[in-house]
């Protein structure tokens, strides 16, 4: 393997290791802007310039570090004043056209191009003359809005479309200093995975139309959770605003075993199911009017419906697979102890059209978890959501609790059709859904920007969900919720709090046997032999049934 | 202002069967199809007139390439017209050897006698006018090129009567 010192540190890496990931091991930075670990390389923007030499003879001009590979006895100086000069004269060029809009562009604050220029030029242009001027706010795709001045022409968002989307949508067009990115002419920028193209994008070129002018960077939290959209459970970072405690976007977080650095654009949007249409207080139905109450008073009221049903073959209990497993194991526990409910059920969205890139059937992102838990407390019969409907349908169920109330249906007047053959319909629900609107009761509960537990996605990885918001008015954790029915059904929940019940989950559960919130971590925790990694760059062609769902 | 770089023609464009021979063949000589890009566009300006965005769409379903690909190249060279241009496009060196020779009185004559700009299209759509880097003719400027043929030595007196010479 080839040694070389990096300003002096010495280090040893695999051959082919191009000089910026040198550089980091030896703990050196080297700026960048088109160079991305997961794209090719295509050296045009020469922020990465270094100097440097080989043999003890100097190279004759800097070379930039994403396409030089390493070698044995090569020295580079990614420090001195002379490979500063150099960077200094890049940034210039760079920014002879910048617009410097800076104050109105959404990636202030977050921008390479500030970054960059701050930490390694900071002295003002020697240019006078007019700016270029280029498209500005162009509508380039449905989700995305493109700024010609902007754009460093990289190319990042070139090669995501031509290398992972497999999709050549994106040309850059014209030259020189007319260069800008373009769709070919008429069409759009239009993919499942457009949104990448924003997070590749460097600078404010190519913004996203849900985040553009929402949210100024600096005023941004960032919380390491999971995109509660498919059971791939792709890893994320929550963006949420301290002061306000409202969560403003969702961005891939590169984990090489579930997602890379990619997400789909429906993962998205999911959180706006957590800041929207919620569920913010408990409410009881009175002469057919929903009341709102305090939530021991909406609990108190769903155990008098319950009670009576307890044990007999007309209660039913169905969960959502989208609850954390600690929810799970809580309601599972009940059900052996208090429900013993004939008819209990794993709700869940109904599936969309998977891909054969991130995307898979099942939007629910914890069904194999709930599997698990069912199995190891020995649950049998367990239904799946449409067995729970028809159930519910033929007028056998007379009180149904549901735990969550994502539903195979939205359809409301198939659900109302159905609920009105109930006596009681209790809901924990984080959502003012159907559910939620045709409920005797409703308990608000957390959404998944506002829990912390494990999720076990489509192919047994462990993976970790974070709160990053409090829960919105009265909702809470549902495993709180859960414990306060039991309650006013005399019924004490052994565990005092969430980590009594993790480490009871960890006893009783094989598949989270020995884990505990720490040791899971920001990355996830594999169980099982099957891997999740998605598909790799230049793994060629889509296969010839690929089909992207609607 | 907006991406577009000249209006559509009305409906998709179809090689002529002659050119779609001769694509076969510049696609031949290269292991890449796309390698042929360059080639087909020229065949395209020659059957469009221009290298309108439905030319250069139609290049690409004959080279069966992503459209994005052939725009890409065609707005590269300023050699593939993408605005139309007159039956004749004149376009004069303005480049150090042939304006030491004085090619800024051929080209201010010329835009005199034919009442254009260079960049303008006469009236009649006769003549395109078009100031343009060098020629490869240094050696004999003033230096001129219409549609595909060389002129050298030009006087303003010279070169009119070339190109009122033309059918
Ligand atoms: S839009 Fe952004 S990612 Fe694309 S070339 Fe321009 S600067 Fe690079
Ligand atoms: S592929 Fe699934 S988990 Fe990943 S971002 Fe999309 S919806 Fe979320
Ligand atoms: S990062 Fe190396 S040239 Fe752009
Ligand atoms: S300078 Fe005119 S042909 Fe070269």
């Amino acid at each position: 393997m080839p040694t070389l010192k990096i300003d002096g540190v010495e280090i040893t890496v695999p051959p082919g290791t191009n000089l910026v990931e040198a550089a980091k091991v030896a703990g050196k930075d080297i700026p960048i802007f088109c160079y991305h670990s997961h794209l090719s390389i295509a050296a045009n923007c020469r922020m990465c310039l270094v100097h440097g030499s080989q043999n003890g003879r100097p190279w004759p001009k800097a070379m930039p570090a994403c396409q030089t590979l390493v070698a044995d006895n090569m020295e580079i100086d990614t420090c001195s004043e002379k490979t500063q000069a150099v960077r200094k004269g890049v940034l210039e060029f760079i920014l002879i056209n910048h617009p410097l809009d800076c104050p109105v562009c959404d990636k202030s604050g977050e921008c390479m191009l500030q970054d960059n220029f701050f930490e390694h030029s900071n002295r003002p242009s020697r240019f006078h003359e007019y700016k270029e001027q280029k498209l500005k706010t162009y509508d380039i795709g449905p989700q995305i809005i493109y700024d010609g001045e902007r754009c460093i022409n990289c190319t990042r968002c070139v090669r995501f479309m031509d290398e992972i989307a497999l999709d050549n949508q994106l040309a850059q067009i014209n030259r020189g200093d007319r260069s800008v990115i373009a769709c070919a002419e008429g069409k759009q920028l239009d993919h499942p995975y457009a949104m990448n193209t924003v997070d590749l994008c460097p600078v404010g070129a190519l913004l996203g139309k849900d985040f553009r002018f929402q949210k100024r960077a600096w005023f941004l939290q960032h919380t390491d959770s999971v995109c509660p959209g498919c059971a791939r459970g792709c890893n994320v970072v929550i963006d949420s605003a301290r002061l306000e405690n409202e969560v403003y976007r969702i961005k891939p977080r590169d984990n090489a075993a579930v997602n890379g650095p990619w997400m789909c654009d429906d993962g998205r949007w999911t959180y706006h199911q957590a800041r929207e249409r919620r569920l913010t207080q408990a409410t009881v139905r009175q002469d057919g009017e929903h009341k709102a109450v305090a939530v021991d008073v909406a609990l108190r009221q769903a155990a008098t419906l319950v009670r009576l049903h307890l044990g007999k073959p007309t209660l039913a209990v169905a969960v959502s697979p989208h609850l954390t497993s600690e929810d799970l194991y809580l309601a599972a526990s009940l059900q052996k102890q208090l429900f013993r409910a004939s008819t209990y059920a794993v709700t869940g969205h109904a599936p969309w059209k998977g891909d054969n890139f991130l995307k898979v059937s099942d939007r629910n992102p914890n069904r194999r978890g709930a599997a698990a838990i069912h199995d190891a407390l020995g649950l049998k019969d367990v239904l799946d959501g449409n067995a729970l409907l028809t159930a519910v349908e033929s007028g056998k169920v007379k009180a149904l609790v549901l735990i969550g109330t994502e539903l195979p249906s939205a359809d409301f007047d198939r659900l109302k059709a159905a609920f009105s053959k109930l006596d009681a319909l209790v809901v924990l629900a984080s959502e003012k859904d159907a559910a939620a609107q045709l409920a005797d009761v409703a308990i608000p509960v957390a959404a998944f920007t506002e829990m912390e537990g494990l999720w076990v996605n489509a192919f047994g990885r462990v993976q970790r969900v974070r709160a990053c918001v409090p829960p919105k008015g009265d909702a809470q954790p549902a495993w709180k919720a859960l414990r306060g029915l039991a309650r006013q059904l005399d019924v004490n929940v052994r565990q005092a709090d969430h980590r009594d019940l993790v480490v009871d989950l960890a006893r009783e559960v094989p598949l989270f046997n020995n884990l505990t919130h720490e040791s899971v971590g920001a990355f996830g925790v594999a169980r099982g032999a099957e891997t999740s990694a998605p598909r790799k760059v230049g793994e060629g062609k889509l296969p010839e049934d690929f089909t992207l769902p609607a | 202002m907006s991406l577009a770089q000249s209006e559509h023609p009305k409906g998709p464009l179809e090689f002529s069967a002659k050119a779609k021979d001769e694509i076969k063949h510049h696609v031949a000589k290269y292991p890449d199809r796309r390698a042929a890009t360059l080639p087909a566009l020229y065949v395209a300006q020659r059957e469009f007139g221009y290298v309108s965005p439905a030319a250069m769409a139609t290049v690409a379903r004959e080279l069966d390439i992503p459209e994005t690909w052939v725009r890409e190249v065609a707005t590269w060279y300023t050699m593939y017209n993408k605005v139309p241009v007159g039956k004749y496009h004149v376009q004069l060196c303005g480049n150090i050897s042939c304006h030491l020779t004085g090619a800024d009185k051929l080209i201010h004559g010329l835009s005199q006698a034919l009442g254009i700009k260079p960049g303008e299209t006469s009236k009649d759509g006769r003549y395109t006018l078009a100031e343009v880097e060098c020629l490869a003719s240094c050696g004999s400027g003033p230096a001129m090129q219409v549609n595909d043929d060389y002129h050298e030595h030009l006087t303003v007196e010279k070169a009119l009567k070339i190109l009122r010479d033309l059918p």
